[in-house]
């Protein structure tokens, strides 16, 4: 059965003998995230700190174990943990296919509302947000949904963006321009110099974290997917303080409203690339105006940046166990034939493997234009395309098809050369590339890539060079293609124009 | 090992040193961010009452270099005084909420721009141009009051449903 909450989820961890409950005091300045980051390393149990101030802390709590990462995420989903990545991911794949309308309820039904905290009560440091890494620039909520409305139209996102608490009323929050959420934020509320009414839903129930790491299209119900994947309607309920609808479940509620043209200092932060990242840059501010929670609130927070190498976090776990399958939907529904989407284990969100039936070369660049142009417009910097037998989680079977199949000649193309934006948080653009600009994103703008790594390509020598007037077709197409996407294409043997066709 | 205060090299002006300057610091224990006046200086000895500074420095902000600061205001100055507005509030309520103001050079430039048709009255001018530079001036305030006037009519909302029951 889908766990209705975070704290009946743990439960289903404890049965299995995968919760460690530590009853000592544990402070949240470095202890609680260095515990939970030699948890991750050793693969070992989810650690609930019990006693940490005024509330209790989990630390990863949708780790997965290292050979397989979805496990933990499927017993969120009351989903048997021994089904292979196949059918895990179908299985999802075929829950979101169903989404289910929330269900609103009232205010005393709603285990988040068993404390309230409105105007001169409100105080964000009354919760124990961790410290997670030596050198951060302050403490972090990390593993939340953010929850944020389109001002023109009906539509709610639900995601998730990190946030550095300042003081007792106020967080900045990183906000990158390219992101749904971040651009409601930047290029309407901001440019109308309205604040945009934010909740931040803390210790949520499984199904509703993992729909917001999901890429849900612009316009979709975010709950309704939440609901699909739960298989029963999430429950709803109004906000104290701004008009937003919120998961009655959750531990702890943050509500409020990002204020426009106010910036505060975001970071440094040790994020998922595995390394302590500065300087700090400038990001919106976060004015807090409203804390509902449940009695003895659990906050859930992730070390981020373990979940590279071998080892597991809930953001590498999640990218495997949620964004894959709903990638793959993703691509399936935009009428791509995909077998199965997956992130290169070891690297969270920078590179993923496609494993797809159709190879030609010009297919292949349609969908990588379509996933650079949506959900990977910012954190993927590069796409593996292989066969349909080859297992994108398999490191091996990965590299042994870029050994043999990717000829560096044909198979390795730049995509949207200086045109596409960069998370900021990269290890290789300099501070200078980087900047600090108004809506997030590096200054400098750079391209993305993909290899061809399947066997298809594998073309006859001889075949390569033949002046065959079938290809013509093709040619054209691919050299309109490339030209959509900025390529020079003056000195390329393709089909000069539609009479020659 | 951090000072009692940590900034960024980033949040330091040029030749900071001997100078009054505000600048953001964290508190290395409770990790709370806000804005201090201060005086800072790489001695100790320059300062009166010197509390220890850590600067971090590169780009990735992991570079510490030790100084020290004397503390002179722990907040901008014009933190609002929440009793003080709410009592105001209160007594207002009771009062005129007309405003006297006597200058030719104002009446003069607001009843122009009523004739130009740009507000309505001189009255409209006045109100609308001053709540506009206290939204600017003063915007912690304003959003005190704001926030003051939302609690208070939720309240009296709440029991006049209360007394309604």
């Amino acid at each position: 059965m889908t766990a209705d909450s975070l704290r009946e989820y743990l439960g289903a961890l404890e049965s299995c003998g995968d919760l460690h409950r530590i009853d000592e005091p544990v402070s949240w300045n470095l202890e609680a995230s260095a515990v939970t980051l030699l948890l991750n390393e050793a693969d070992g149990d989810v650690p609930l700190f019990e006693d940490v101030d005024t509330a209790r802390l989990v630390g990863d709590p949708y780790r997965g174990s290292q050979r397989r990462p979805w496990d933990r995420i499927a017993l969120g989903l009351g989903l048997p943990r021994d089904l292979s990545y196949e059918e895990y991911y179908e299985s999802v794949i075929d829950r979101l296919k169903d989404p289910i309308e929330p269900r609103i309820v009232s205010h005393d039904d709603a285990p988040c509302k068993r404390r309230i905290q409105t105007g001169e009560d409100v105080d964000l440091l009354d919760y124990p947000w961790p410290y997670i890494h030596a050198g951060d620039g302050g403490r972090y909520s990390n593993l939340h949904t953010l929850i944020a409305p389109d001002p023109d139209s009906e539509w709610v996102d639900w995601s998730y963006h990190r946030s550095m608490i300042h003081d007792s009323e106020t967080s900045s929050v990183l906000l990158l321009a390219g992101e749904q959420t971040p651009n409601l934020y930047y290029y309407k509320y901001e440019r109308r110099d309205e604040p945009m009414p934010v909740a931040i839903a803390v210790g949520v129930e499984p199904a509703v974290q993992y729909t917001s790491v999901m890429w849900i299209p612009t316009g979709r119900n975010e709950a309704e997917y939440a609901g699909g994947l739960k298989r029963e309607p999430v429950d709803l309920v109004p906000c104290e303080t701004n008009e937003l609808m919120v998961p009655a479940s959750a531990e702890l509620v943050i509500e409020g409203e990002i204020l426009p043209n106010e910036r505060r200092d975001e970071g440094p932060f040790g994020d998922y690339f595995g390394y302590m990242h500065g300087p700090r840059r400038s990001m919106p501010l976060f004015r807090v105006t409203g804390i509902t929670s449940r009695e003895d609130p659990i906050i859930p927070f992730c070390v981020e940046g373990t979940g590279v190498g071998e080892t597991e976090n809930a953001t590498s776990s999640m990218e495997v166990g949620c964004v894959g399958p709903d990638a793959t939907l993703g691509l399936r529904t935009a009428g791509f034939d995909v077998q199965c989407i997956a992130p290169w284990k070891s690297t969270p969100r920078t590179v993923y493997v496609i494993s797809t039936e159709t190879t030609d070369p010009s297919y292949l660049h349609d969908m990588a234009n379509f996933i650079f142009t949506t959900w990977g417009m910012l954190h993927v910097d590069f796409f593996v395309f292989v066969d349909a037998d080859v297992d994108p989680l398999d490191q091996r079977a990965v590299i042994e098809a870029l050994a043999l199949h990717a000829d560096p000649d044909a198979d390795f193309h730049q995509f949207g050369v200086e045109t596409m934006p960069k998370v900021p948080l990269n290890i290789y653009q300099t501070p200078t590339e980087k900047g600090d600009i108004q809506t997030g994103t590096s200054k400098a703008k750079t391209a993305k890539a993909y290899i061809d790594a399947t066997s298809a390509g594998d073309a006859d020598p001889d075949d390569r060079f033949r002046d065959d007037s079938a290809d013509i077709d093709r040619r054209y197409r691919a050299r309109r293609i490339l030209e959509r996407a900025g390529v020079e294409t003056g000195d390329l043997p393709f089909a000069e124009t539609e009479a020659d066709r | 090992m951090a000072g009692k205060y940590v900034t960024s090299e980033n949040n330091l002006p040029d030749d900071p040193e001997g100078e009054e300057i505000r600048l953001q610091v964290s508190d290395e224990e409770t990790k709370e961010i806000f804005d201090i006046k201060a005086r800072v200086d790489r001695d100790p000895e320059n300062l009166a009452d010197p509390e220890r500074l850590t600067v971090v420095k590169g780009p990735h902000e992991n570079i510490e270099e030790e100084w020290y600061l004397d503390v002179i205001e722990t907040d901008d100055g014009k933190q609002v005084d929440s009793a003080l507005l709410e009592a105001t509030m209160e007594d207002v309520n009771d009062q005129s909420t007309v405003i006297n103001t006597r200058s030719e050079e104002v009446k003069t430039l607001l009843q122009y721009l009523t004739e130009r048709g740009e507000f309505e009255s001189v009255s409209e001018a006045s109100r609308t141009i001053m709540l506009e530079y206290l939204s600017d001036a003063y915007p912690d305030l304003v959003s005190e009051y704001i926030d003051l006037k939302v609690e208070s009519e939720r309240s009296e909302l709440a029991s006049e449903l209360r007394e309604g029951e």
